[in-house]
């Protein structure tokens, strides 16, 4: 099938020219997409790049496919392998089809709708249409090749040039439809040729249609029933129409009475923010957007769906379409033998409005390019879809009716001004009880940790500790050193932690000292020399080197070359290119890391420790990161671990040095065992109370 | 830069600079040290500039905080006046902060007021843990009992509570505690080298603005 | 003297400090302000003294020539200053792009060499009882057993599949598990000793105002 890219007209496969406007189709295998313009392949529903619907809306129904006699159709139907007719003057069998696809194909991808099924009954709005001549005087031909689609099906739109007497024979022969049971179907117009204004209609219709025809066939709903053909005012015509409207259009609502209305609701097409009608209130059980599930049950008898339930005015909510639902002399869908339709929920957003509706009229405007090129009020199609004016439009999130009291407070609370200057409530302290028990953890770890300091010897255990294997490792490694090695200290902590590792470094120095080895200080932190500086250590054996800046690009260069690096020390006196003989770190017997972050141990393992011949490693360090440097112990990149006052504890018995006060005095191990005990007594105790209140279910 | 040669050279820079630094971790050659060491010292430098562009950055904030009387500004004087007495003072001396005057605030000031600044964090630490520990999963009982265990094998008392506490602190801090953070540590490593080699083959343009 | 008077303004600073416990108030973002500004000024002072005078200006100044290199770094200094100005802002990002490719390339060298080989090699471990006995056999079991799930626990996610996908996803997820578990032995180890960590900070501050503050009274 090749579609004419200039009046879309479907053309058999290997046609060289249209047979409808004798365009040249020769080297035509693509379709331009309207929404894109991207080229699809001929065949194509549906375009590949923006999945825009190539072919136009056309309604559903297996049996009863009304044929689409659309104006300069083909001269007869097409056959199965879409044989167009010659002189355009019979309609193809294969634009009947158009009918026939379903508004849910767009989901399903539906391939070409089946070709051959023959309608023998039309829409009234396809009736109208042949009879209609086309509002303005542009034919399909003048719109943009590039922009116009040929989409299967497509009918043609009624040309400008066609009259009464041009109307082929076939298509003035077609009778108003029959097309549904008395109840479904309304009466089929009478059509009448000529009127320009039964093309809107017509397209009116075929919306509505597309969009209420269920999946299973339902007899086609016609066009609005037309007794006359009305004149060429839409906006007059189409209440009127509604009125008479057969099944399918159960909320024609007017269209916005201007073109500033129409800009209003257009633009507000979604999420439509809508102003809540003043003069309506309460119960109202409507929701704007159709409930999950809602929409797939097949519309009973008679019963709105549930989309359309969201756009009746208050109180005209019937259940059953009855008297309730006419309105300002609008018949009800029922009386004009219309049968509620279920549509799929991907088109629930185009639901046209409620019924009873007053639609503000539009304007008669001409399609001029695209599509609906030489429609005339083809913007009234989508006025159908969602006619609500402004000024009766209702809030999207309206109440449920299922939830009266809810709903009676949700549409409250809408309908209440805002404040525009709100004044936030003070954010609230933590709720006194657990202040207090803030308090309370406070002031029983002041008192654990007073406590030794006051009465001493009442800790069990006393400062008695196990000496972890680092911690004799290092002990051992040290007491290896002899008195002409050179050993490197690096102070890589700041003040913050220096009561915590002041005393394990003060221990190590204490030891390097009775060792009488040369000690090179330095640090890898600003304040690491200074901290450094306090310690006592005998000038002739120490040497400061002072703050080594870059971090790891500083112990890198150190592990490089040594030379050059420090050329004053931390007193600003100048330093010799070999200070006590070390040229490289190579020289160096053992390095001493005394750290409060694993960051810097792992710069040390990185750096230093990946130098061929690099010296041992160890490291003195916050009892905080010991867990997370404790692998490099165990793969050997420190040959020895010291963390924390309890480790400094543990090096002084390792390597059997007196026991010092340290920083923590006397009574600093029981100080800190009587801590740990509150500690854990407090997370016992929280976790008690919390399991306590859970089980017992008393509330927190 | 916003000429693409800009941003071209900028990022030859880095992974040329990059690139020569990488070499030497697998390359021993004399002079592809020379130039790393090069490089590196000019790091360095760069690196204590960049210390004392944020020094800049810091007296900038506090001086606009001042002019502005915003809030506060009375503290920003205080902070402005210590900064320059240490500079003018250290400064005034040749040995710098080995001078007795700075290393006297170095140790009647500055020290004890980091020092008591983290030591707060022992009464964080205890109001957390009783109202924040709890339990609610498997996982957090598991941190709960190594926690407990740990906490009171660490000390002496816990050798009082259960003879054998100290060493299940020590069999848990060698073994279960140390192949999770080696695998934390081989995490991370990892991704470092993954990250590094993104900026090095000029994926990454962390710098680009 | 000097050590007397010292020690009260520490102890005075360190009260201020305390006073936080009761909440804030001037007088600990007082002692707040005074600790910034003298570390600031300190670590100024430290990096001009040990780096930038003699290893930067005192070279430039005393033999310009015999290290006309030092011109490399003095420039890109200025570069690098060059930010604090709007107008040069731009200019700056060439120094960063310098440094950016040091340390990129000292942590992935340091990390590779550093990190995973080793910890990759030391993770080898004989878990063969007749060895090493069933103790040290089963901790190196755990020990293994802990790095890889932890390693797991960070790399992979498991979801559900169908047929070997639901095996493998399966695997997966009992490691992650597992992995999940001995990460929480850590965090709970790192917990307990960073309370001890804390604990002794705060020891050390009081005994200072225990101890000392009355030594120096006598």
């Amino acid at each position: 099938m090749i579609y004419c890219p200039s009046c879309g007209t479907a053309n058999k496969s290997g046609s060289k020219f249209c047979n409808q406007c004798g365009h040249n189709l020769t080297g035509v295998s693509k379709a331009a997409c309207p929404a894109c313009g991207a080229a699809n392949p001929t065949e194509n529903l549906f375009c590949d790049s923006c999945g825009a619907k190539l072919a136009p809306l056309v309604t559903k129904g297996s049996e009863e496919r009304a044929e689409i006699k659309g104006l300069s159709l083909p001269t007869k139907p097409l056959d199965e392998e879409g044989q167009g007719p010659l002189d355009g003057e019979e309609m193809p069998a294969a634009q009947e089809e158009e009918a026939s696809v379903p508004e849910d194909t767009a989901k399903e991808d539906a391939g070409l709708p089946e070709e051959g099924e023959a309608e023998e009954e039309m829409p009234e709005w396809l009736l109208r249409l042949r009879a209609a001549s086309p509002a303005s005087g542009e034919q399909p031909e003048e719109s943009a090749p590039s922009e116009t689609p040929s989409p299967e099906d497509w009918g043609e739109f009624p040309s400008e040039d066609l009259e009464e007497a041009d109307v082929p024979e076939w298509l003035q022969q077609l009778e108003p439809a029959e097309p549904m049971p008395p109840q479904e179907e309304p009466s089929a117009p009478e059509v009448e040729e000529g009127e320009e204004a039964l093309l809107s209609d017509v397209w009116a219709e075929e919306a509505n249609r597309d969009q209420l025809a269920a999946e299973p066939a339902e007899p086609e709903a016609p066009a609005p029933a037309e007794e006359e053909p009305p004149a060429l005012k839409p906006t007059e015509e189409l209440p009127q129409q509604a009125e008479e409207a057969p099944g399918g259009i159960p909320a024609l609502a007017q269209p916005p009475s201007d073109e500033e209305d129409l800009a209003a609701w257009l633009q507000a097409e979604g999420p439509v923010i809508l102003e809540p009608d003043e003069g309506e209130e309460e119960e109202e059980d409507i929701v704007f957007e159709p409930r999950a599930g809602e929409t797939e049950e097949a519309p009973d008898q008679g019963r709105l769906p549930s989309w359309i339930e969201t756009l009746a005015p208050e109180g005209v909510l019937p259940e059953e379409l009855g008297g309730e639902f006419v309105e300002e002399g609008r018949r009800t869908p029922e009386a004009m033998g219309l049968e509620r339709a279920e549509i799929p929920s991907w088109l629930e957003g185009l639901r046209p409005g409620r019924p009873g509706e007053q639609m503000p009229e539009a304007e008669e405007t001409v399609e001029e390019s695209g599509v609906l090129q030489g429609v005339v009020g083809a913007l009234r199609l989508v006025q159908d879809i969602d006619p609500l004016p402004s000024s009766q439009m209702r809030p999207m999130s309206e109440p449920v009716a299922a939830t009266p009291a809810q709903a009676n407070l949700f549409a409250d609370l809408l309908s209440r001004p805002t404040s525009s200057v709100v004044k936030p409530r003070p954010v609230s302290a933590a709720p006194k009880r657990e202040r207090g028990f803030a308090w309370l953890a406070t002031l029983l770890l002041i008192a654990a940790v007073l406590l030794p300091f006051f009465a001493t010897g009442l800790v069990p255990g006393g400062d008695t500790v196990a000496v972890p294997q680092p911690v004799s490792d290092l002990a051992e490694r040290i007491r290896d050193l002899n008195e002409t090695d050179v050993v490197l200290v690096s102070f890589d902590y700041d003040p913050g932690v220096s009561t915590e590792l002041d005393w394990p470094a003060e221990v190590i120095l204490e030891d390097l000292e009775a060792r009488s080895v040369n000690l090179l200080v330095m640090g890898v932190t600003p304040t690491g020399p200074g901290l450094a500086a306090r310690f006592d250590i005998p000038a002739g054996e120490a040497l400061f080197l002072g703050y080594l800046p870059g971090q790891e690009m500083g112990l890198q260069r150190l592990a490089s070359n040594l030379e050059g690096i420090f050329t004053v020390d931390f007193f600003s006196n100048a330093v010799s290119d070999a200070p006590f003989g070390v040229k490289s770190l190579n020289d160096v017997a053992l390095v001493l890391t005394i750290a409060a972050s694993q960051e810097t141990v792992r710069w040390w393992m990185e750096q230093v420790g990946t130098q061929t011949g690099a010296p041992p490693i160890g490291a003195i360090v916050s009892a905080a990161i010991e867990p997370a440097v404790r692998p490099y112990y165990a793969s050997g990149q420190i040959v020895g671990l010291v963390s924390g006052w309890v480790g400094a504890q543990a090096y002084e018995e390792a390597a059997g040095l007196p026991a010092s006060e340290g920083e923590g005095g006397p009574a600093a191990l029981e100080a800190q065992s009587l801590a740990h005990l509150a500690i854990a007594g407090l997370i016992l105790l929280g976790n008690a109370v919390y399991w306590g209140k859970r089980l017992f279910g008393r509330r927190a | 830069m916003k000429s693409r040669l800009g941003r071209s050279l900028v990022t030859a820079i880095t992974i040329g600079v990059g690139l020569l630094i990488l070499a030497n971790f697998f390359v021993r050659n004399d002079l592809l040290s020379l130039v790393q060491q090069t490089l590196l010292d000019w790091a360095i430098i760069l690196a204590a500039i960049a210390l004392i562009l944020g020094v800049f950055n810091v007296i900038g904030t506090h001086l606009r905080k001042i002019r502005g009387r915003q809030s506060g500004w009375l503290y920003s004087i205080f902070l402005l006046a210590a900064m320059g007495a240490v500079i003018i003072v250290g400064l005034a001396d040749p040995r710098g902060p080995a001078s007795p005057v700075v290393s006297w605030i170095f140790q009647y000031v500055q020290i004890p007021l980091e020092a008591t600044i983290f030591s707060l964090l022992a009464f964080f630490v205890a109001s957390a843990a009783y109202r924040a520990f709890r339990v609610r999963s498997v996982d957090s009982f598991i941190m709960l009992v190594v926690g407990l265990i740990v906490l009171l094998g660490q000390v002496p008392i816990g050798a009082a509570i259960w003879g054998k506490l100290a060493s299940a602190k020590d069999w848990l801090l060698s073994y279960p505690s140390t192949g999770g953070a080696r695998g934390i540590i081989l995490g991370a490593a990892l991704g470092a080298v993954l990250t590094g080699l993104r900026v090095l083959l000029g994926v990454d343009r962390p710098h680009a603005q | 003297m000097s050590e007397a008077i010292g020690i009260w303004i520490s102890a005075l600073l360190t009260v201020m400090v305390f006073s936080y416990l009761l909440g804030d108030n001037p007088l600990y973002r007082l002692a707040e302000h005074l600790f910034i500004g003298t570390a600031i000024g300190y670590a100024v002072l430290v990096a001009y003294y040990s780096l930038l005078r003699p290893k930067l200006i005192l070279p430039l100044v005393q033999a310009p020539l015999d290290n006309w290199t030092l011109v490399v770094p003095l420039l890109l200094s200025g570069l690098l200053l060059g930010r604090l100005n709007r107008r040069w802002h731009r200019l700056g990002i060439v120094p960063l792009a310098f440094l950016l490719g040091v340390g990129v390339a000292l942590t992935i060298g340091g990390a590779l060499f550093g990190s995973l080989l080793p910890q990759i090699l030391q993770t080898i471990v004989s878990i063969n009882p007749a060895a090493e006995g069933w103790n040290v056999a089963l901790s190196n079991l755990i020990l293994v057993a802990g790095t890889l799930s932890a390693l797991f626990y960070f790399y992979f996610t498991a979801d559900s599949g169908t047929g070997l996908g639901r095996v493998k996803s399966g695997f997966v997820k009992a490691w992650r598990g597992i992995g999940k578990w001995f990460i929480m032995v850590t965090f709970g180890a790192i917990f307990a000793n960073t309370v001890m960590a804390r604990v002794s900070l705060l020891i050390g501050r009081l005994q200072f105002l225990i101890y000392e503050l009355p030594k120096s009274l006598r």
